[in-house]
């Protein structure tokens, strides 16, 4: 494993609750994240999985009221960003941690020029003249694959692939050491995804960065990380290496995701989806979260919440169903 | 840099050579393509020649405010295009030293309103909450008051000055800009690229600064351009009512209120600077509407 001096993330049992009228969402129930130096951590889970105010509240974003950070730890190279001050939390955003955003559409401001957002950023954080940080902005377009004439351009006139990698170049003006990338390629088209990826993968090694890829693409998981957690209602049920997870999947959710997935080599296959909805994050149902939805599912299952425990080093399950000796999916029996 | 990067860079270039609209232009030519804003445009843009060039075309001592009883009340003639008024003075002559007050004050007053109504509603769309309850409570109470009403009751407690009518005015005119960039920095705060904007580190100010009031521009110019014509109403009622502009400053409002005892003798007196209110806020009004058209054709389905 590890050590904590490697780690540019360390995130310790994290809750984070949206309190509304209808009642408290519970959206993030103790999530424990572990990103080393230069690595990418893949975050996989469905819409509402708690992926997004993951990413949100290492940045303290979490918009409040409603969301609260109920509890936990978040370390950026072994600082406890939680307790530190919204000034000094600013200097980070944006200088060593940056998020990239879903929808590329509205994510750049309509009345500026592309030059003029991405100049901002360096001016704000790097106190560079204003000539310069323009400058600086032609090189950062110029490294996304964008002619640095193009810099006095307005966002409406680039396209939606255009203006995700205005908005990569934007993320990496000042060269963070951590990268959140929240779906970034889910409003593109498939041909420009890839090459959204192939450039964001890129530039990764060259800048040594780390990174968090929020996706429900496992496609792009196989493709961009090296390590991934599987979400679920908040908490996550499987992680470890990305060849962990894929060639021995123990956790039976996983496993439902990979099975929703069309085969390509056997034409006859049908896609198995798992049946049922995520559940209502307000009334999260008792014991394992998943347990409603699962085919191994057994009475402990609905009434004890599982812990993660690790198979090997690194490979993680939160799963009941392994105090059964010679326990073992359907995928791989 | 990989294979696909170079071809982003190829297609890059291609558009760059495309002949390229920018936004203003494109506004231009949907304010062009309609008459009568047009018309509203160039009798605005005349008015405001003859406003800043009003020292070149007469004489303001002679002409404005000497009393020439001997050539009192004339009609209209070569001499004096509009007439001269009761104490002999050429109203052309005042008409266009007034242009330059009614005008002055007008933008004056506007001006404030911009900034001031900008301010407030953008800090109280974006803070919301409790600092957007009580903003907004004040601006209520300004605004259930009627606004000449309101002027009227600032004006008689500050004093006689043009300064102190345009602080009148502009705050009369006030509540209504708050309450529209209020509601468009609520529909503008949502989006992402505000939050992009939290998540690189700007702080509140920045974010309101740079990302919520350019935003809101457009709203902002098209209510500025139509306060203009209820500024210059309010300035006129305000002289006309005798707590605005003083005789013998000549001002549109005030001419109008001199011109009252002689309307059965010399009613161009009173005709012309009423003629001239009414053309110059039929000006800006067409202007106005072609401007917010121009900016927003999505308002006009």
């Amino acid at each position: 494993m590890n050590t904590k001096n490697d780690l540019i993330l360390d995130i310790n049992n994290l809750v984070v609750h949206y309190e509304t009228v209808e009642g408290t969402v519970q959206a993030v129930n103790g999530i424990d994240i572990q990103v080393p130096h230069k690595h990418t951590l893949g975050i996989v889970g469905e819409t509402g999985a708690g992926k997004t105010t993951t990413a949100l509240s290492i940045l303290r974003l979490i918009p409040d009221p409603p969301g609260i950070i109920k509890g936990g730890e978040i370390f950026l190279e072994g600082e406890d960003i939680l307790k530190i001050s919204e000034k000094k939390m600013r200097k980070i955003r944006g200088r060593d941690v940056a998020m990239i955003f879903q929808d590329p559409m509205t994510s750049l401001n309509p009345v500026h020029t592309v030059g003029a957002q991405i100049a901002e950023v360096v001016q704000l954080h790097e106190g560079l003249s204003r000539s310069e940080a323009i400058k600086r902005a032609g090189e950062t377009l110029e490294m996304v694959g964008i002619p640095a004439e193009r810099s006095t351009e307005y966002p409406h006139q680039f396209s939606g692939g255009m203006k995700q990698r205005v908005i990569i170049a934007i993320a990496l003006a000042c060269n963070p050491k951590l990268l959140i990338a929240d779906e970034p390629t889910t409003a593109l088209d498939v041909t420009i995804q890839a090459q959204a990826l192939e450039l964001m993968k890129d530039l990764r090694n060259r800048l040594g960065m780390s990174m968090i890829m929020i996706t429900h693409d496992l496609g792009i998981v196989a493709e961009v990380c090296d390590d991934v957690a599987v979400l679920y209602a908040g908490r996550i049920v499987e992680s470890g290496t990305v060849r962990e997870v894929f060639k021995s999947t123990m956790h039976p959710y996983t496993e439902g995701l990979f099975n929703s997935l069309p085969v390509i080599n056997d034409k006859g296959a049908r896609i198995k989806p798992i049946p049922g909805l995520m559940p209502d994050p307000i009334e999260l149902p008792e014991g394992c979260a998943f347990h409603p939805r699962c085919p191994y599912a057994f009475d402990k299952c609905t009434k004890e919440t599982p812990e993660l425990r690790y198979f090997g080093e690194t490979h993680g399950v939160a799963c009941h169903a392994y105090d059964q000796t010679g326990f073992k999916l359907k995928r791989r029996g | 840099m990989s294979k696909n990067v170079t071809t982003i860079n190829d297609t890059g270039s291609a558009l760059k050579k495309r002949k390229k609209i920018s936004r203003s232009s494109e506004i231009w030519m949907r304010m062009k393509s309609k008459k009568s804003a047009m018309i509203g445009l160039i009798i605005f843009s005349l008015l405001i020649l003859v406003a800043l060039s009003a020292g070149f075309l007469v004489d303001y001592q002679d002409d404005v405010v000497t009393p020439n009883i001997p050539e009192r009340l004339q009609g209209p003639s070569m001499e004096h295009p509009f007439g001269t008024d009761s104490i002999g003075r050429d109203i052309m002559s005042r008409m266009i030293y007034g242009a330059r007050i009614s005008l002055g004050v007008a933008f004056a007053a506007v001006i404030f309103q911009v900034i001031v109504g900008t301010l407030i509603g953008a800090i109280s769309g974006f803070y919301g909450g409790k600092v957007d309850d009580i903003l907004m409570r004040i601006n209520d109470v300004f605004a259930s008051i009627p606004n000449l009403l309101l002027a009227i009751t600032i004006a008689t407690a500050l004093g006689h000055s043009i300064i102190n009518m345009i602080i009148a005015i502009g705050i009369a005119g006030t509540p209504s800009l708050v309450r529209i960039v209020r509601a468009t920095v609520m529909s503008v705060k949502d989006q992402e690229f505000v939050e992009a904007g939290k998540a690189l580190g700007g702080n509140d100010m920045q974010i309101i600064v740079s990302h919520l009031i350019p935003n809101c521009i457009a709203p902002i110019i098209v209510q500025g351009t139509l306060k203009i014509a209820t500024a210059i109403l309010a300035t006129s009622s305000l002289s006309f009512l005798g707590i605005g502009i003083k005789p013998p400053t000549p001002e549109w409002g005030n001419m109008l209120s001199g011109g009252r005892e002689f309307l059965r003798n010399a009613p161009y007196i009173t005709v012309i600077p009423g003629l001239a209110i009414v053309t110059t806020i039929l000006s800006i009004n067409l202007m106005g509407d072609g401007l917010r058209d121009a900016l927003d054709p999505k308002l006009k389905q």
